[in-house]
């Protein structure tokens, strides 16, 4: 019978209705009123701080909840604060990835890499020696200091691992000493100050890689005080293409977060182009939407590297 | 017999109120005082964990997860498999036994260089032979120098001027050994009997052959003890060290537990306190032995 209280039943039910379904919507907000985003240590903590700050701030306002950055020791750090949920959004190289997947249990999801300014994806893995030096090629470094980055670092330890062994240079026997540095940076600056005769650094071309980044902070300067230019370093080894470094988050909350993370990730260059570009200096494209199933490769590579050292 | 009675002297009423009076007003006096300090702690206590992020919450619902790793480093071992087992998880022990090796190595040269130096400048430093206070402050900062720096500081120094191995290693334990050691030797040399040495200069020696024939023979026992302790406590330093590169079997636990081999982290720390137990077993041996010659009449 429809009559006042009818009425009055059928407004009441409908606002709850809805409501419920707002609240749903906004749920993972009131799980979530905080994401951590981590960054494995491709620089040093201000470094860090000064490039993703404004990409941080973009993303709380475009997700509508906090978003904090951490700064991570090193790689290591950034896996076992995903592995123990105290981080949500981490950005690793593809290695780094591949060991928080199996540390995790399958619970770190890749969801974008970077996009190079041509339009490619992906980087390389290169050893510098400085220019000055007697060192032409990796065949003039058989007994000599190599400097690695972190044993989770891809460009800086893993890969060189593989493709060395590849072609008959094992790092832990052509080199007399393989001492890791702790950072991309570490190792570049232990390079000028001659702790070591060679340096592996990430490297996407001959204007975009760690060394061109330390150049324009001026991170690096001679011995009389004048600042170091590229013409200072020579490559003298370069890896195959590795998959692009993978932005990752955690594959257990909820799948309307998820999206709206990516979505935010993806729309970046056209809703906030200056934080994007601080991100890299101006030298990403875009980012483009990656799977887990783009880095099984690397999955392999660290089940290569595990029985390796058991058998050396 | 008459049976044992009690003699109570009583006192007369007024007499003994004022007494209780005192007395309760005494204690309620220091009452009072104990719960304005307690309080006082209280607050104080609340404030400063207020102030320090202090969220027992975090801390009860965090607390399970520091069990857990420790759950995880531990590999599965079964009874019916254990040879397998054992040897599957202690797989480099060979690799793994002579990297400590190194580690003890040179905790042992770091400690006898840095023996050697203390021993040198803590007769400089001790207030009972050195007249002059310039000298004895002077040695006494250059020791708390030599000590406050952490060793790791004078590693991370050392290799950047060395080059990696194990010789920064060693520096750096011997200098932080001879700050250490120094102090202990001179507060050893303070506490002897100054007769022998009286007797000593008496008959004409110079302040070296006093020192050589007086006060060595006293002090000996006690140096020894407290350089076998120190050993003890650099193979724990050397270990650490190798982290920076400094040679030892720091660099392959920061290896692995970075790579999270979770069965190698628990292997090389159970290899490691096994071997600290051991010389810490020997060195207490020792030093009772050396102890008991001091007190010798």
């Amino acid at each position: 019978m429809l009559n006042r209280r009818t009425l009055i039943g059928v407004a009441a039910g409908a606002m709850l209705g809805l409501t419920a379904i707002g609240a749903q919507a906004a749920d993972w907000k009131s799980q979530y009123p905080e994401l951590v985003f981590a960054v494995v240590p491709s620089e040093n903590a201000a470094g860090v701080v000064d490039r993703y700050t404004p990409f941080a701030e973009y993303l709380s306002k475009e997700l509508g909840t906090k978003v904090t950055l951490r700064v991570a020791n090193d790689y290591t750090a950034v896996i076992e604060g995903m592995k123990n949920k105290q981080i949500q959004i981490g950005f690793y190289g593809p290695g780094s990835y591949a060991k928080a997947y199996k540390v995790s249990d399958g619970n770190v999801e890749a969801f974008v890499t970077t996009v190079n300014q041509d339009g490619s994806i992906g980087y390389h893995s290169v050893m510098y020696v400085m220019a000055e030096s007697m060192f032409k090629s990796i065949d003039d470094l058989k007994g000599k200091n190599l400097g690695m980055v972190d044993v989770e670092s891809t460009s800086g330890f893993k890969a060189p691992s593989y493709y060395l062994q590849a072609e008959g240079k094992p790092v832990d026997k052509y080199f007399a000493n393989a001492q890791v540095t702790g950072s991309h940076e570490n190792a570049v600056i232990a390079l000028t100050q001659g702790t070591v005769d060679a340096a592996l650094n990430w490297w996407n071309s001959d204007i975009d890689s760690n060394l061109t980044r330390m150049l324009n902070k001026g991170m690096l300067k001679k011995a009389d005080g004048t600042a170091m230019t590229s013409q200072d370093f020579r490559v003298v080894w370069k890896s195959p293409l590795l998959a692009g470094s993978p932005y990752a988050y955690l594959n257990d909350m909820p799948p309307e977060l998820k999206e709206a993370i990516q979505k935010a990730f993806v729309e970046a260059p056209q809703k906030a182009p200056d934080a994007f570009a601080k991100l890299s200096d101006g030298k990403d494209k875009a980012f483009s939407p990656v799977t887990h199933k783009d880095y099984e490769d690397f999955v392999k590579l660290n089940e290569w590297l595990e029985t390796q050292r058991k058998s050396s | 017999m008459l049976a044992a009675s009690r003699i109570v002297i009583s006192l007369p009423e007024r007499r003994r109120e004022s007494l209780e009076q005192a007395y309760r007003s005494a204690a309620a006096a220091k009452r009072r005082r104990t719960l304005l300090i307690g309080a006082g702690l209280v607050v104080g206590i609340v404030a400063s964990g207020y102030a320090g992020e202090v969220n027992i919450e975090r801390f009860v619902t965090g607390l399970p997860r520091f069990t857990s790793y420790i759950s995880d480093i531990i590999p599965i071992l079964r009874w019916p498999t254990l040879g397998a087992d054992l040897s599957e998880w202690f797989w480099g022990w060979r690799k793994w036994l002579g990297l400590l090796l190194d580690t003890l190595l040179i905790a042992y040269l770091g400690t006898l260089f840095g023996a050697l130096g203390a021993f040198a400048l803590s007769f400089l430093a001790s207030a009972n032979l050195v007249r002059s206070r310039w000298l004895r402050i002077s040695v006494r900062r250059y020791l708390e120098l030599c000590r406050t720096v952490p060793e790791i500081v004078y590693a991370l120094i050392f290799v950047f001027a060395f080059g990696l191995g194990p010789l920064p290693g060693v520096i750096a334990i011997a200098i932080h050994t001879m700050g250490a050691l120094g102090k202990l030797f001179a507060e050893v040399v303070e506490n002897i009997d100054m007769k022998p040495v009286e007797g000593a200069t008496a008959c004409g020696a110079s302040w070296l052959e006093a020192v050589r024939y007086a006060v060595l023979p006293q002090v000996l026992p006690g140096f020894a003890s407290y350089a076998l302790l120190r050993f003890e406590i650099n193979v724990r330093g050397a270990s650490v060290l190798g982290f920076v590169g400094a040679g030892g079997i720091g660099k392959e636990l920061m290896a692995s537990i970075r790579q999270f081999y979770y069965g190698d982290v628990s292997a090389i720390l159970l290899i490691v306190i096994a071997t600290v137990i051991v010389i810490d077993m020997l060195t207490e041996t020792l030093r009772h032995r050396l102890i008991g010659s001091m007190e010798k009449p």
